[in-house]
């Protein structure tokens, strides 16, 4: 195996050169793509003082141009929002007529991104001349000078080296403390990256103020309520995300190559190829665009790079005290109720159920189970909104059965209690069935000799229940038990037709509420965020799950 | 395969692919993207029929794009140069499309005689942030279905209706005065509006949804429930359509929509909402507008500006109206002798008058949820409207940051 480890030391070495050709590639396009836009941004800052500038009709600007252009109009005007500015000017030549109509001159007028108060803004530097239409009152231009980006792109190249030795530095220290295997080696690239990473984004913070802004924004250090910074380079942001991870994925495709060519079992991963192409495509795929929105914020369709801004916003509950509706604790308790009542009760009736069906003197038997099993095989949705309509203050079946006792019709969804309770019995209605159907197939797969041989011993009903019944039936209830509480756990369309949220979203489970964040509020990556934060818990909930039953296998395997 | 053997057919799809562009024809292709089905595609295609028979130079194709579906395939396609020359949809999507440079002001384009074909009010759907950013074709808002034989008369204002449904209440329980979505702010609009609130409180997205006025309108609809007693609680769309159908509930708000479900249910008439007596102010509605747009990345704009024009003129809105069944946006549509006469559109042109242009702005969407919350507090389960309506615009604020 010499070639795969020495194919585990080269491969992080190369990954990090990699990464800092991209990195660099990435500081350098990000440079750029500020310097575009440095017109606009910093003629922005200047449309205040304008209003009072003087009014050349034309000049030269070396970063971008400002242009306002105020026609007498003393007529009252009944379609406000048609252009009081007649036009505006491009480079064109001195004394050059405009023509109002053409396609030409909309698309001049294009060229120029409209402020607001008829102040046009041009989107690059070079030579622009103002041409005023006719009336025109006032005609200003001022002169935008560009920061000078390409010193900036210079100095980040050197900060961006200076990181990646670090990096490279804390490496190397790494295996000079003894030999190390291939994936830790990797693991300890992936840790260097980071650290190279944090350097640079420490190194940032003199750049200008705005970009130390930027910095600590995606850093989550600076709180929510100021106004957004310019959005980093989506690009940039991906690249940061994945750089750590480069080493490790490097690392194993080298070593994978290196092994698989004299691996016996290539035909079989030939054979498992397509179903991975498939899974790679319809769940990885989307899975791994789900992660990536998380750190992404969305705004009329651009998706910016914030970093860990979502998830400090949601832990911190920024906004929402700590234990109200639409606080992520207060949510993840109500869901965990939800979840721990439903599997209970489901997995209660099922039993019960279950042991009366399996009772050899009941008639219609058949009948029965094909019965309890409809409620499962109905649409939940259309279950749901059945229920829903039960529970109808006026016109409910329910609060008519209560009415039919004396009861006084109750508002199910005005309070949190009554709204859950509701929640959880069209839940349970939809339930139990499932474990009913596991629990009646475990119970016949028990031996009728066991039974014969305790009922020899003497022992009780109960005794038989809790000695054989109950350890027989574990095996296949606890996997049943583990899916039942994930499905429950992201039960969305009970939640959502039933209670709705109601009252005051107290009632929504994180799912919902991720879905509302959205789909309600277009706040994709904060929803992803919820959505990584759900998988996170889920993930911990079966891999101690798993250990659980791993132990009880060993004691009744 | 090698690559010697894959060559020819690489050659021959290559010739295949060059023989087929040039079949093409040379006319100016026009794509129009829309989600109308039905009588109201059928409408559309004879219009574009009608279009491209006076231009021959000028090719329309038009696609048809489930409704749901419909704004994020805009959003998606069009930066990337793969979306329409043209499309129709509602308005509210108009401010996102604008701030991201998709759709194209039309304000340069666009002369007084034009606009003048229009109600005034559905334009300024059309407009955001000063920028008019295109035509109406449609409207859709809000007016007062009654029960004939309940309630013969339009009431002028709430006192009257109020009244109107006591007297119902007193003679027989199980009927009610009036119904719709309680907790739905689309709905609950008109009374916002009648007690001068209103969403926005001007162009900065200055929140007003915690307002003095707005807290009277929850109160108001709190009264018509807790104190007369004549609006049931928890009303959904399909509860309020079997009641008025069951002649169980004497006044229904709702769209030109409920027509349909009415199809064969007789005995009812629409009116223009009151005027609220409180304050003396009309119930305005809501206006919604189907307006078709222009794609800022179309490559022939003059040609798919006259294209809007000639859909949005006053004939081809009448046969929309005829043909299609749309309350379309044009004034003169209605003085036909094919309309006049007509009480369901006469209603509902004269409610168009008197309404509130659903804001356009993106921060609206959020809107719709936490008021539904609030509105459900502060109304159904008799919480206080103003800390209802406080917490609500704390929310909004927050998610609007």
């Amino acid at each position: 195996m010499a070639r795969a480890t020495r194919a585990g030391y080269v491969a992080p070495l190369l990954a990090c050169l990699f990464a800092a050709l991209l990195g660099d590639m990435a500081w350098q396009q990000y440079a750029q793509h500020n310097a575009d836009r440095a017109g606009a941004w910093s003629a922005q800052r200047l449309a205040s003082a304008l209003a009072v500038s003087p009014q050349p009709a034309a000049m030269t600007t070396t970063g971008g141009a400002l242009l306002r252009v105020v026609v007498d109009d003393p007529a009252p005007r009944p379609y406000a929002f048609l252009p009081r500015l007649s036009y505006v000017a491009h480079p064109m030549a001195a004394g050059q007529a405009l023509d109002p109509g053409s396609d030409g001159d909309k698309a001049a007028a294009d060229a120029w991104s409209k402020g607001r108060d008829g102040a046009f803004v041009a989107r690059a530097g070079g030579q622009w001349r103002a041409a005023a239409p006719a009336g025109a009152r006032q005609v200003a231009v001022a002169d935008v000078p560009a920061p000078d980006w390409a010193r900036v792109a210079a100095t980040g190249r050197w900060r961006l080296l200076g990181a990646l030795a670090l990096g490279l530095t804390a490496w190397l220290l790494l295996l000079w403390r003894g030999p190390l295997r291939p994936w830790r080696a990797a693991a300890g690239a992936g840790v260097a990256v980071l650290l190279a990473e944090a350097a640079l984004a420490l190194s940032m913070y003199d750049l200008t103020d705005h970009q130390a802004h930027q910095v600590r924004w995606v850093l989550g250090l600076v709180s929510g309520h100021g106004p957004a910074p310019e959005p980093l380079l989506p690009e940039l942001g991906v690249l940061v995300l994945a750089a750590p991870l480069l080493p490790l994925v490097l690392a194993g495709a080298v070593g994978w190559f290196t092994c698989s060519a004299r691996s016996p079992h290539r035909a079989a991963y030939a054979y498992v190829a397509p179903a991975m192409a498939g899974m790679a495509v319809l769940i990885l795929a989307p899975f791994a665009f789900g992660l990536l929105l998380a750190f992404t914020r969305h705004d009329h369709g651009t998706f910016t790079f914030v970093g860990l801004r979502n998830f400090v916003q949601i832990l911190r509950s920024e906004g929402v005290g700590f234990w109200e509706p639409l606080s992520f604790y207060f949510t993840l308790a109500v869901t965990v109720a939800w979840t721990a009542l439903n599997v209970i009760l489901h997995a209660a009736i099922g039993l019960a159920l279950a042991l009366v069906l399996k009772e050899p003197t009941l008639r219609l038997k058949g009948v029965y189970r094909v019965l309890l099993i409809v409620p499962w095989a109905v649409p939940n949705y259309i279950t749901a909104l059945i229920w829903k309509g039960m529970f109808n203050k006026q016109y409910g079946l329910i609060n008519h059965l209560l009415g039919g006792l004396g009861v006084e019709p109750v508002g199910w969804f005005s309070g949190f209690w009554t709204a859950f309770a509701a929640n959880v019995t069209t839940n349970t209605w939809l339930g139990f069935p499932f474990m009913m159907v596991v629990a009646l197939g475990a119970l016949q797969s028990i031996p009728k000799d066991l039974y014969e041989a305790a009922d020899v011993d003497g022992a009780s009903t109960w005794d038989k229940f809790r000695e054989i019944t109950l350890p027989l039936l574990k095996p296949a209830m606890v996997p049943a038990l583990i899916l039942g509480s994930i499905w429950t756990f992201n039960m969305f369309n009970i939640i959502y037709l039933v209670s709705g949220g109601q009252p005051n979203n107290s009632t929504d489970i994180l799912i919902t509420e991720a879905y509302r964040w959205a789909f309600e509020q277009d706040r994709y990556g904060y929803a992803a965020a919820y959505s990584v934060l759900i998988f996170l818990i889920l993930l911990g909930y079966s891999a101690l799950t798993n250990k659980l039953s791993k132990g009880a296998e060993a004691t009744y395997g | 395969m090698s690559v010697r053997r894959l060559l020819p057919w690489l050659v021959l799809g290559w010739l295949l692919g060059c023989s087929a562009g040039d079949g093409a024809d040379d006319r100016t292709r026009l794509v129009l993207w829309h989600s109308y089905r039905g009588a109201e595609l059928a409408a559309l295609e004879a219009a574009l029929g009608r279009y491209e028979a006076a231009h021959p130079e000028v090719k329309v194709v038009p696609s048809g794009i489930p409704y749901d579906a419909f704004p994020n395939k805009v959003s998606v396609a069009t930066p990337r140069g793969n979306g329409p020359d043209l499309f129709i949809f509602a308005h509210d999507r108009v401010g996102d499309w604008a701030a991201a440079g998709v759709i194209e002001p039309i304000g340069f384009w666009a002369t007084e005689p034009l606009l003048d074909r229009f109600f005034r009010s559905t334009l300024s759907p059309l407009v955001y942030r000063g920028e008019l950013y295109g035509l109406p074709l449609a409207f859709k808002t809000l007016a007062l279905y009654r029960d004939t034989a309940l309630a013969p008369d339009a009431p002028a204002d709430t006192a009257a209706l109020i009244a109107q449904a006591k007297a119902l209440r007193a003679e027989d329980p199980s009927v009610w005065g009036l119904g719709y979505e309680l907790d739905s702010l689309y709905f609950h609009a008109p009374w916002l509006h009648g007690f001068g609130g209103a969403v926005y409180a001007d162009e900065q997205d200055t929140l007003a949804l915690d307002s003095p006025a707005a807290i009277r309108s929850v109160e108001f609809v709190r009264g018509l429930v807790a104190v007369e007693r004549i609006v049931p609680e928890e009303l959904t769309s399909a509860l309020v359509t079997t009641l008025f159908k069951q002649r169980k509930l004497a006044y229904v708000v709702s769209g030109p929509w409920f027509r349909a479900e009415l199809a064969e249910h007789g005995g009812w008439a629409v009116s223009p909402l009151p005027t609220v007596s409180e304050s003396g102010l009309k119930a305005k509605p809501f206006l919604g507008v189907e307006g078709i747009l222009l794609s800022a990345h179309s490559k022939q704009k003059r040609a798919a500006f006259d294209l809007m024009v000639f859909l949005s003129q006053d004939d081809e809105a009448l046969s929309r109206l005829l043909q299609g069944g749309q309350l379309v946006a044009n004034k003169a549509a209605y003085q036909d002798p094919a309309v006049a006469g007509d009480a369901f559109v006469e209603a509902f042109r004269d409610q168009v008058e008197d309404t509130v242009s659903l804001s356009n702005r993106p921060h609206m969407r959020g809107v719709w949820t936490p008021m539904k919350s609030a509105l459900s507090r502060g109304i159904v389960h008799g919480e206080s409207p103003a800390d209802a309506l406080r917490d609500a615009a704390a929310v909004i604020r927050r998610a609007a940051e």
